[in-house]
């Protein structure tokens, strides 16, 4: 018996009724009391659940959350100043979080159009990414935009969809806070500024003081060019010894002169002049002693001058040259601790860089965390889909298996349930899946060579039941000999395959034509319009009565599969019983929709 | 006494409902629920007799007074089994004409009540 799917009409009142924070006028602390009381009384256990619900940290705080968007504040509001990018992101935040607040809290249907319509955009575009639903999808814009629109809502008002968006939402909420490594980087910046300005300071002082000491040098240039002091002081060089001689002898004249000054002066002399009547002879007599003097003096102080000048002349030189050289040496160890400051001013610069491309990228992952809470829950709802029908073609197998009185049918049915599963640990928890790579191999060996391969593969390694040893080539080879084992077996492989295949990768377009005229899918077909009434009276709805059994039949099958993917899930979750595949059947049924409710 | 899954449900429940009163009436904000939420889910488990329960609805009390309640509750509970189970030892010790042993008994519950 096929199960009832459930219809949109069912979904959306349990949807709201779970989702929706019905009571206005409730501040969100009520409501997180409430919450907690209820929880706490709903079992003996459930103070945990009550306990654990409050750990979280209430939808109500996510203002909270995105304002740690941007660093900067201003120093007197103390409120963010945000740079252009900050306030985008704080901005996609806000509209992100907005969205999602108002869809867990009040619901799908509250939302104005235009968050709608978002929505069903978003769940869309994320299911499109499933090979299994993106046919589907494409099949439905074909058949118009309405279908679109029931196939989104049925996922938007499942509870179980908005179960996922509600942990992934409060995932993001209940992040670590921001870290906040730009702020220290850039003060530690700031300081490596300073010191690397006070150097640069320094350096220009001391390029100032290096040019001053060398222009003062070109005078005492001693290459190609000499300069006027280096002339002088070559010049005097060669006078000194002169010079010298000539003060030596210019001192004795003076010591002369002065003497015969002191004599003339002398007040006997004067005496004697003056009894004689003879004074003009006397002052001549002092006059000349005296210019003798002055010239002795004259002479001595330009020789003593010119010396000096160039004693003068080679301190300043020697001054100059012992002062490029400490300035040198001054320069060299600034010019190293300027490299080590610059360096260190580098590596401050690199770090803020780093910090603010980190912190840039932390809030981006946030924004993006809540930008994301609608497509990735397509993905958990997807996957929970996925497992189930996984599940069920598991448990379709163990059935078959129970009931096999054929004691040959057991080892191909336990390889079936080992063949394309994959063991996932998801924390403690194992979890079954399909292993989607077997699963592609096989496909591929089924189109282009059959089943057989396949089936071979299968039984290769297993027990023979007959002889209670692995099986050899031998009798595998005589058992797919047997016409009445494969017609029964071989469908089941292939459903088996090609519903695993649909959801993982989907069926390739030009592999319908394959399917539907190989024996091997015919044979599927016709085990799957023999086992299921209701299928193949919805078939027989389309095609006409008794059209199964006409020539040309399987034809027109393709050609509806091929138009209408989503006919394959109804195929093959017919074939197993199963419930309709992902819930899309009543949402994009055709022209026949009436005929197909059933499913 | 052990601290058994009974027992920590009828524990565990109390706090809960504390916590929920405590928010209704004001005496804890939404930011404080997820620490104390926290508090008892990450100790709760570590407990397993009746001192233990009782240290930690001490320090819990300390915390966040709200609980004070549970605490006192809690130590009722714990002294009446104590206070039974001395009467037993007591009455036991008289049948056997221990009288002075039976005393002593009694007297070491009081002090200890008494200290606590």
């Amino acid at each position: 018996m096929v199960a009832q799917p459930v219809t949109a009409e069912v979904v959306v009142p349990r949807a709201i009724a779970i989702e929706a924070v019905p009571i206005t006028g409730l501040t969100a602390v009520d409501i997180m009391a409430q919450d907690v009381l209820k929880k706490a009384n709903e079992a003996p256990d459930g103070w945990r659940k009550a306990l654990e619900a409050s750990r979280q940290t209430p939808i109500t705080e996510i203002d909270k959350t995105i304002k740690q968007i941007g660093l900067e504040r201003n120093p007197t509001t103390g409120q963010k100043r945000r740079n252009q990018e900050e306030q985008k992101r704080y901005n996609r935040a806000e509209k992100a979080t907005g969205l999602g607040k108002k869809f867990l809290e009040q619901g799908y249907d509250v939302m104005s159009s235009t968050e709608q319509k978002k929505l069903r955009d978003m769940v869309l575009a994320r299911a499109r990414l499933t090979p299994a639903l993106a046919a589907e999808i494409d099949a439905m814009v074909a058949l118009g935009q309405s279908q679109e629109v029931k196939f989104a809502e049925r996922i938007l008002k499942d509870p179980r969809y908005a179960g996922f968006a509600r942990e992934i939402f409060q995932k993001n909420l209940n992040a670590e806070p921001l870290a906040d490594a730009v702020t220290s980087a850039s003060e530690k910046y700031e300081e490596a500024e300073i010191r690397k300005k006070e150097k640069e300071d320094e350096s220009k002082d001391l390029s100032l003081e290096i040019a001053v000491v060398e222009t003062q040098l070109v005078d005492f240039n001693r290459t190609v060019n000499l300069g006027p002091k280096a002339i002088e002081i070559d010049n005097l060089r060669k006078e000194v010894s002169q010079l010298q001689s000539e003060v030596t002898r210019y001192e004795g004249d003076l010591k002369l002169a002065e003497e015969t000054l002191t004599r003339r002066k002398d007040d006997r002399e004067y005496d004697a002049r003056r009894q004689v009547g003879d004074l003009t002879s006397h002052n001549l007599a002092i006059d000349a002693a005296q210019k003798e003097v002055n010239k002795c003096q004259k002479e001595l102080a330009e020789r003593r001058s010119k010396i000096k000048r160039l004693e003068q002349l080679e301190k300043d030189e020697e001054r100059l040259r012992n002062s490029k050289k400490e300035l040198a040496e001054k320069r060299r160890k600034l010019d190293v601790e300027r490299g080590q400051i610059d360096l260190e001013w580098q590596r401050r610069r690199m770090e803020l860089e780093d910090a603010g491309t980190l912190r840039a990228s932390q809030e981006e992952d946030l924004v993006r965390g809540f930008e994301d809470v609608f497509n990735n829950a397509v993905d958990g709802w997807v996957n929970t889909e996925v497992e189930r029908l996984s599940t069920t073609f598991e448990q379709e197998i163990t059935e078959k298996k129970e009931k096999a009185k054929d004691q040959r049918e057991k080892p191909l049915y336990d390889a079936l349930q080992k063949r394309w599963v994959k063991e996932k640990k998801i924390g403690k928890e194992t979890r079954r899946g399909i292993d989607k790579r077997q699963v592609d191999e096989d496909y591929n060996t089924l189109m282009d060579r059959g089943p057989y391969s396949i089936m071979y593969d299968m039984l290769n390694g297993s027990i023979n039941p007959e002889t209670n040893n692995l099986y050899v080539p031998a009798e595998i080879n005589a058992l797919l000999a047997d016409k009445e084992y494969v017609a029964k077996m071989q469908p089941e492989v292939v459903k088996q395959l090609l519903s695993r295949q649909i959801i993982t990768e989907g069926i390739r377009q030009e592999d319908i034509f394959i399917i539907v005229n190989s024996h091997w899918g015919q044979g599927m077909i016709e085990q799957a319009l023999a086992s299921n009434k209701e299928f193949r009276d919805a078939v027989e709805g389309v095609f006409g009565a008794g059209a199964v059994k006409k020539r040309g039949f399987f034809e027109k099958f393709g050609q509806q599969v091929k138009e209408h993917p989503w006919w394959w899930l109804w195929l093959l979750a017919g074939i197993i019983g199963a419930p309709i595949a992902f819930g899309i059947a009543a949402a994009q049924m055709p022209h026949e929709e009436e005929k197909l409710k059933m499913f | 006494m052990n601290f058994d899954t009974a027992h920590k449900d009828k524990i565990g429940k109390q706090l809960a409902i504390s916590l929920a009163q405590g928010l209704k009436e004001g005496k804890i904000t939404l930011k404080e629920s997820p620490v104390i939420s926290s508090y008892i889910l990450d100790n709760i488990d570590k407990i397993t007799d009746s001192s233990q329960l009782i240290e930690f609805l001490k320090k819990l009390s300390e915390k966040w007074p709200i609980f004070a309640n549970t605490l006192t509750l809690e130590k009722g509970e714990v002294e009446e089994v104590e206070e039974e189970k001395t009467a037993k030892k007591a009455t036991d010790l008289i049948k056997e004409n221990k009288i002075d042993e039976a005393l002593k008994t009694i007297g070491e519950t009081t002090k200890k009540e008494e200290k606590d």
